[in-house]
């Protein structure tokens, strides 16, 4: 067993790259919590622009917060508006492709509408528009929300093209000649065959979830007294920390988002390997 | 025959269009914010003494703005103006209008796009149907794993590194906006090269970024294609390598890469903007940028709904010219 | 061919495709290849035009056309071999024509790369000559591949394939997506150009009745061997190979009427053969010999061979 699992491992090496960077996140953020004083993450906990030191690992910025809190505090908080969004942009993307591509006729011509258009429209303007409208003070969660209303437009493409695909092959048919009950045929038939593609565009989800919470924070419409990332990096081109000299500023979230696209971006490309043997190559 | 495809085309786009406008009217709405009152509250703040008129003020500009008419009448008035590109005047800097603010940016930010977009679609693409040669040479396999780490990661997080490498620490490039400050605009080379350098950080952020993401999209397309029974057929005729290279397997590939580039777009797009924003180039993102902190609720919305649209030609555009390419594509209904 | 191995390489070892395969063709011949799918036919096929990809490698054997051993050749000559002295008419044409060009630049280019200097009048005659010959318009010449039905999409095969006037035509189940009308249409025209060419053809397929109308000898493949080879009449009169004889009798007659006889058992996977013989499982006459020794090709009548060892 084990032997087998190393020589997939071998082969698909990007999903264990994946896996050790998302892995090595979770250790810097879970030993974080349990060494790190994340209150300092607060403004005015330190002395301000002091490069980093035994105090203060990763310095601290303008507003006196000690920088190794405030990453630890906020790579939780960035991550978890990636999940929760990504989680409800696949679980409704998924229901409504798979709808549309199962019944067909005037519900899918909706809803293969209204996905169209809505990819063609820059995502990221239409949040910026969403998120000004409601300027009263954002919490993560509700940032979380805004990026979900458009983060199912993906996912419904997605599954409702391969549930085409599988409708169009004869084991569907084959099924329901024989008897099985529309319910049956898709927990039994189709699911199996779909847990891949929903891993992979649940992984692609969440990173574009988290790119997108990441843009709106930069440009100044985030939760504003969140220790985010993208909030961090909001306060750096503010504050002209680039010019300033302040490297530790933004050298600190610049690496950690690293981490985080690099490692969802290597988990994407393993999971596809799995749904799509098909790239594989000569061994 | 192609009527029917092109109208239905050009039906989507305005509905796309109308749709934007129609967001763009209602969203900012549903707060309850009145941005007058805001704006106008703000300058008192500034100036450190709240006038006793203030109200009537209000009422004033409600007014000369047309908020105080019944909705409908705004909508209506709001879809003509839309149509004549007349997005009123832009509030936090009256009394310039938004459409003027807008044309100033639009072709900074189409010249960056633009050429980036072209240069990254270019050469990724080239770059990913040669990795897929058997006949390339052995140097370009490691040429992958770079290209593939850089894709992942956002173009501004680039640009933030090359800033602190090249502007700052080495001091090659200039840092921030479209030309240095004191420079005088105008066809001169002087001018032209002085825009080229503060182009050049800005475009590389993008350019590195993007043309993995498309050379590896290319390669997996060409070894799909490479797989297909035309290409062993092509090869059972004894045709020349290059020959089933170029018109067998390119061909085909570049149909999904195409349309892979039609999708994109928005994706594009918004990256771009983040970029004009750290680097503080004189674009459309820039001018977004500043109107979000300022609250100036009319040029947001001016530049959401023009970009919507000129995304929307742009896919267009790519949409007409994609059955020139595909020749199965009929223009039959679907 | 002489003792052709293909080997499929898989993370669990090397499966044999093909095993010693050898045969050989006479000018102007018509050779069947019949079997199940998966009995190596199409692979053997691929294999003469040295087309096999990986994770498919030829192991082992010679191939020769008069005199040159195609196993020997550089890929360059290999390449003018393909379609100017061996053509393939590809199984499945649905897919085998380039979707984004026209019909007359896929019949041109292939000209073109070997080396035939013509100008544009010329080949425009060219490709309206072909296209007669094998039955079909010149305003073909003109359409995309999608614009054919699967009939005309072969026909055109056809026309490609006897562009260079070739020496062995390799029609790989030329059939067998096509209703039966188009199927004597395509087999009509394949018998007319290889009258016109002389050529030899080997016919790769699994319908037996087909077999029987079109060629001179057969030869039946299974799981990667040739089983037998014979005159195609003594095939179906008498049947050497207990495979064989199965397989004739399960084909159903217009005088017998009754239940079909199949073949019991499936098809061995060809990573897991059975010892020795790979038929004795689903073979009635077996003995204790065919579990320990695989059987050897040998002539048992004058020009016909058969690997058994009830013989």
């Amino acid at each position: 067993m084990a032997h087998a699992a190393w020589r997939y491992a071998r082969r698909n090496l990007s999903l264990v790259v994946g896996i050790v960077l998302l892995g090595l996140l979770a250790l810097f953020v879970g030993i974080g919590h349990l060494v790190v004083d994340t209150s300092k993450s607060r403004p005015l906990s330190a002395p301000a622009i002091r490069p980093p030191s035994a105090d203060h690992p990763f310095g601290t910025d303008r507003q006196g917060r000690d920088l190794l809190a405030t990453m630890v505090a906020g790579t939780p908080l960035t991550l978890r508006i990636g999940f929760i969004a990504g989680f409800l942009g696949v679980g409704v993307g998924s229901i409504l492709g798979f709808v549309s591509a199962y019944y067909r006729g005037a519900v899918d011509s909706v809803i293969r509408g209204i996905v169209d258009i809505g990819l063609t429209v820059p995502g990221l303007l239409v949040l910026i528009i969403i998120a000004v409208s409601l300027r009263k003070g954002l919490t993560v969660d509700q940032m979380a929300l805004i990026v979900a209303s458009l983060a199912w437009l993906n996912p419904a493409r997605t599954v409702r093209a391969q549930v085409l695909s599988m409708r169009e092959r004869g084991y569907v048919e084959v099924a329901r000649l024989s008897g099985m009950s529309g319910p049956e045929i898709i927990v039994k038939e189709l699911m199996p065959n779909l847990l891949p593609y929903l891993a992979a565009t649940l992984v692609n989800a969440v990173s574009a979830a988290i790119l997108a919470s990441i843009g709106l924070e930069v440009l100044g419409l985030g939760p504003i007294d969140s220790p985010t990332l993208g909030m961090t990096l909001y306060w750096v081109n503010f504050n002209a920390a680039l010019i300033n000299g302040w490297w530790w500023w933004w050298l600190a979230p610049i690496v950690i988002i690293l981490v985080v696209f690099l490692g969802l971006f290597f988990l994407t490309v393993g999971l596809d390997e799995i749904a799509n043997p098909r790239l594989r190559r000569a061994i | 025959m192609r009527v029917d495809y092109l109208a239905r085309r050009c039906g989507v786009f305005v509905l796309i269009v109308w749709i934007a406008a129609t967001l763009n009217f209602f969203l900012p709405r549903l707060s309850g914010q009145d941005p007058v009152r805001t704006k106008l509250l703000q300058q008192a703040q500034l100036g450190g003494y709240v006038h006793s008129g203030i109200d009537a003020m209000v009422k004033d500009y409600d007014r000369r703005f047309g908020l105080d008419r019944p909705l409908w009448q705004q909508y209506l008035s709001y879809l003509r103006d839309a149509a004549r590109l007349d997005f009123n005047y832009s509030i936090a800097n009256y009394p310039r209008k938004v459409n003027e603010l807008i044309a100033e940016a639009v072709p900074w930010t189409i010249g960056l796009l633009g050429t980036t977009t072209l240069l990254s679609f270019g050469l990724g693409t080239f770059l990913g149907a040669l990795l897929a040669w058997p006949g390339a040479p052995r140097w370009m396999r490691y040429l992958m794993p770079p290209l593939w780490a850089l894709h992942a990661i956002p173009f501004f997080l680039l640009g933030l590194v090359l800033i602190y490498l090249l502007a700052f620490q080495i001091q090659l490039m200039p840092m921030f906006g479209g030309y240095s400050a004191g420079a005088f605009p105008g066809l001169n080379v002087t001018f032209v090269w002085d825009v080229i350098r503060h182009a050049i950080l800005p475009a590389m952020s993008i350019v590195l970024v993007a043309t993995g993401g498309w050379a590896l999209a290319m390669r997996g397309m060409m070894v799909t294609t490479q797989g297909e029974d035309y290409v062993t057929f092509a090869e059972a005729k004894g045709l020349r390598s290059l020959t089933i290279f170029v018109r067998y397997c390119l061909r085909n590939a570049i149909l999904p890469q195409t349309t892979a580039l039609a999708l994109a777009l928005g994706n594009i797009l918004s990256g771009a903007v983040l970029v004009e924003v750290i680097f503080g180039y004189p674009g459309i993102g820039t001018v977004l940028f500043h109107a979000i902190r300022e609250n100036d609720h009319f040029l947001i919305q001016g530049i959401v709904f023009t970009v919507i649209v000129a995304l929307g030609l742009a896919t267009l555009i790519l949409d007409a010219i994609y059955p020139l390419l595909d020749p199965r594509i009929n223009y039959r209904r679907t | 061919m002489r003792d052709l191995v293909v080997h499929y390489d898989t993370p669990l070892g090397a499966v044999k495709a093909t095993d010693a395969v050898s045969f050989s063709l006479g000018a102007g011949e018509r050779l069947g290849i019949a079997g199940e799918s998966g009995s190596g036919k199409t692979t053997m096929a691929l294999a003469i035009l040295r087309l096999i990809k990986p994770p498919g490698r030829i192991a082992a054997g010679e191939i020769w056309l008069q005199d040159v051993d195609l196993m020997a050749l550089s890929p360059e000559a290999m390449r003018q071999v393909r379609l100017a002295r061996i053509a393939l008419i590809p199984q499945g044409s649905m897919n085998s024509l380039n979707p984004v060009t026209r019909i007359k630049e896929q019949i041109l280019d292939a000209l073109r790369d070997h080396d035939v200097r013509i100008s544009r009048r010329q080949g425009q005659e060219r490709v309206r000559e072909l296209l007669e010959s094998v039955g079909l318009r010149p305003e073909v010449a003109d359409m995309f591949p999608h614009e054919l039905s699967g009939g005309m999409k072969q026909r055109v095969c056809i026309a490609i394939a006897i562009s260079l006037r070739p020496r062995v035509i390799i029609a790989d189940e030329p059939t067998s997506a096509l209703d039966v009308v188009v199927q004597k249409q395509v087999m009509e025209t394949l018998a007319k150009v290889q009258q016109d060419l002389r050529a030899a053809v080997i016919l790769i397929g699994h319908d037996m009745g087909l077999m029987a109308q079109f060629v001179d000898r057969l030869g039946v493949m299974y799981a990667g061997k040739l089983v037998e080879i014979s005159p195609v009449r003594d095939i179906f009169t008498g049947p050497l190979h207990p495979y064989t004889r199965m397989l004739i009798a399960s084909l159903p007659s217009f005088e017998e009427k009754g239940t079909f006889r199949g073949i019991p058992g499936l098809l061995p996977l060809l990573r897991d053969l059975p010892p020795g013989c790979a038929f004795h499982p689903r073979c009635p006459h077996a003995f204790d010999r065919c579990q320990r020794d695989e059987p050897r090709p040998r002539e048992i009548q004058p020009g016909s061979w058969a690997s058994c060892h009830l013989l």
